[in-house]
């Protein structure tokens, strides 16, 4: 654990990191596990006496035009911010392997087919492809999940072709076919657990870009809906009050997403230490 | 930029190169048209319902179900659809009534100055910056260097054009009112190439000129500060690496003069990841247009696409997806085609 560690050795800037990291991880996820049950308001009711309060000690961050807790909204936003950017990064993690472990196994045709399929995504401009199949998929969460798990899908494939393809022709690979296990099995159990750490280190980066991918389209009205409590439309909601002077609106939900992208990309870089010193 | 010389063998060894790389970049072009088809006449839900827009009823959509040909089977419509796009033809816009095409061709300048104008400024700070920081690592452009990048990269450009707009024009009251390309008293000057800079520098008002860089700043530093961290970054990464070269010690031990050592010797030769990493900042800066242009009031395709989107019009949004596929093909192909001809090797080894 990195707070041994810390005791353990010298104090370097790397390790600090790796420990801001971890605490702010921490801080986000306790806020999606328990957000609804320590917010101060109801995130959804509207008390328009209240409404636009500048920050005080009754509203720490602020109420906005229908009178609603910022601080409660921030806070309760943080679980569906995260459910989104995780189930986004699973499906393009789980989907992404697969097809990378598949074309880099097989060669020959699968493999060109399944790299072609790569290469079309990436012919696109991954936010505008975004936009364009969480349009066609119609105005939900699920879409805005799709769609980010789509744009993600190319980096897992590509890292898995290339390790498999490499690792296909090690002595432990072709003794495990030798003693007679199948294609599949020698995959799974045999080959991915070899390259899971760059898999891994990709997946904590991915969720910082995922967040931001998410909260880009429900900034334009993509995915979540107006009442709901979610980073990306709150900002969006401040957006329209920046003109009266009304900053806190947009600045807390956004330093959020700031503070959450920042975090896991400083997790990724703090697992591609742990897992390979010898990288960077 | 340097031209290449001997090898290839001059203006022939060009067109040799451009149609490698057009030819090779072709079978992506297929793949953008057949996503861009299948999402809208595969997925769930009736696609002629999608375009008839959401006040259709039953009549008007049998209707367009016919004039888009969806009646036809899913072979015939990609066809139908294929020539229609090698016509020029994108579907008709329900809010605009207008061809889908012509209101694209209408607002695409004003798009493209706010993007090239952010490429610029992208390049104009993280190529210098990036050299500095390769002379010397761990100095404190370095740090400056990997802080921008950090920074950069997690802040939402969105997020990051409302705080430019609340300190520079709310609290300061230093720049325009984030409302579109010119404020509204004043008119766009004449000329024909869209960009409004151009115009007005081609006319010789200068006071027009102003106005417009005026509203152009903040979107374009908004847009713009993503891009300088990668290519800071890959600036100093390539350098640092053609610094360590046989060739480069080589050139430092006969004397030459840093600087040409720096530029002659090192540049040249970093300059390849250099130009891959732009066309990736490219692709970025056509997907964040769409976020910048909704926070500055800006007219281009990506505002259009977001009203489309939001008022169920589908034919624009589609159109959207298409031309901006289009454009991020030609610029890959156009720093393809850059890359082999600073640097022959690129064009031997593909």
């Amino acid at each position: 654990m990195p707070e041994t560690a810390v005791k353990r050795s010298a104090v370097t800037a790397a390790k600090i990191r790796t420990v801001i990291a971890v605490a702010l991880l921490t801080a986000f996820v306790v806020a999606a596990a328990l957000g609804p049950y320590v917010a101060p308001y109801d995130p959804l009711a509207p008390a328009p006496l209240e409404a636009l309060k500048a920050p005080s000690l009754s509203h720490a961050f602020g109420t906005d035009a229908y009178g609603r807790d910022i601080l409660s909204r921030v806070l309760v936003a943080t679980r569906l911010d995260l459910i989104i950017a995780f189930a986004a990064v699973l499906i393009a993690l789980t989907i992404g392997t697969a097809l990378g472990a598949f074309a880099g196994w097989a060669g020959g045709w699968p493999d060109r087919i399944i790299g072609r399929i790569i290469d079309t995504i990436m012919a696109f401009p991954l936010f505008v492809l975004a936009v364009g199949v969480a349009a066609g998929l119609g105005n939900s969460i699920s879409s805005v999940i799709v769609a980010t798990a789509i744009v993600n899908l190319p980096f897992y494939a590509r890292q898995a072709r290339s390790d498999v393809s490499r690792q296909r022709k090690a002595a432990y690979v072709e003794a495990a076919a030798l003693a007679g296990f199948s294609p599949v099995l020698i995959v799974l159990l045999q080959i991915l657990p070899n390259i899971a750490p760059p898999l891994m280190v990709q997946s904590s980066l991915n969720l910082g870009w995922a967040i931001l991918n998410a909260a880009g389209l429900s900034f334009i009205g993509l995915g979540v809906r107006a009442p709901q409590a979610e980073w990306g439309i709150m900002v969006s909601d401040g957006a329209a009050n920046i003109f009266s002077g009304e900053w806190w609106m947009f600045i807390f939900p956004g330093a959020a997403l700031m503070i959450a992208i920042l975090t896991f990309s400083l997790c990724g870089d703090a697992l591609r230490d742990l897992l390979d010193p010898k990288r960077r | 930029m340097p031209t290449a010389k001997g090898d290839g063998g001059g203006a022939l060894g060009t067109l040799r190169v451009i149609r490698g790389r057009a030819l090779a970049a072709a079978p992506n072009l297929v793949g953008v048209v057949a996503v861009v088809f299948l999402l809208t006449h595969v997925l769930p839900g009736d696609p002629a319902a999608y375009f008839a827009g959401p006040s259709a009823t039953a009549a008007s959509i049998e209707e367009t179900r016919h004039r888009l040909g969806l009646d036809h089977n899913l072979v015939e419509q990609f066809a139908l659809y294929v020539r229609g796009l090698a016509h020029g033809d994108l579907g008709q816009s329900l809010i605009s009534g207008q061809p889908v095409l012509a209101d694209l061709a209408q607002r695409l300048p004003a798009s493209l100055e706010l993007t090239l104008g952010a490429l610029l400024l992208a390049l104009a700070v993280g190529i210098p910056l990036g050299m500095r920081a390769a002379l010397r690592p761990d100095g404190w452009v370095d740090g400056l260097c990997s802080a921008i990048s950090t920074i950069g990269q997690a802040t939402p450009t969105f997020f990051l054009g409302l705080v430019l707009v609340f300190v520079f024009y709310y609290l300061l009251d230093w720049a325009p009112a984030p409302l579109g390309r010119l404020d509204s008293m004043l008119s766009p000057p004449p000329g024909r190439t869209g960009f409004w800079t151009v115009d007005a520098a081609l006319a010789g008002d200068l006071p027009l000129l102003a106005a417009v860089l005026g509203q152009l700043v903040l979107p374009v530093v908004t847009l713009g500060l993503f891009g300088v961290g990668p290519i800071a970054r890959m600036t100093r990464a390539s350098l640092i690496e053609v610094l360590a070269s046989d060739y480069v010690r080589t050139a430092r031990a006969a004397g030459l003069p840093p600087q040409q050592v720096l530029w002659t010797y090192a540049f040249r030769n970093a300059v390849v990841p250099i130009l891959n990493t732009v066309g990736m900042v490219f692709s970025f800066l056509l997907g964040a247009n769409v976020l910048v242009e909704k926070v500055f009031g800006w007219p281009g395709v990506g505002a259009y696409a977001i009203d489309a989107l939001l008022a169920s019009d589908f034919a624009p949004v589609q159109g959207f997806v298409v031309v901006m596929a289009f454009f991020y093909l030609i610029v890959n192909l156009g720093v393809d085609v850059a890359a082999a001809l600073v640097d022959p090797r690129v064009a031997v080894d593909a």
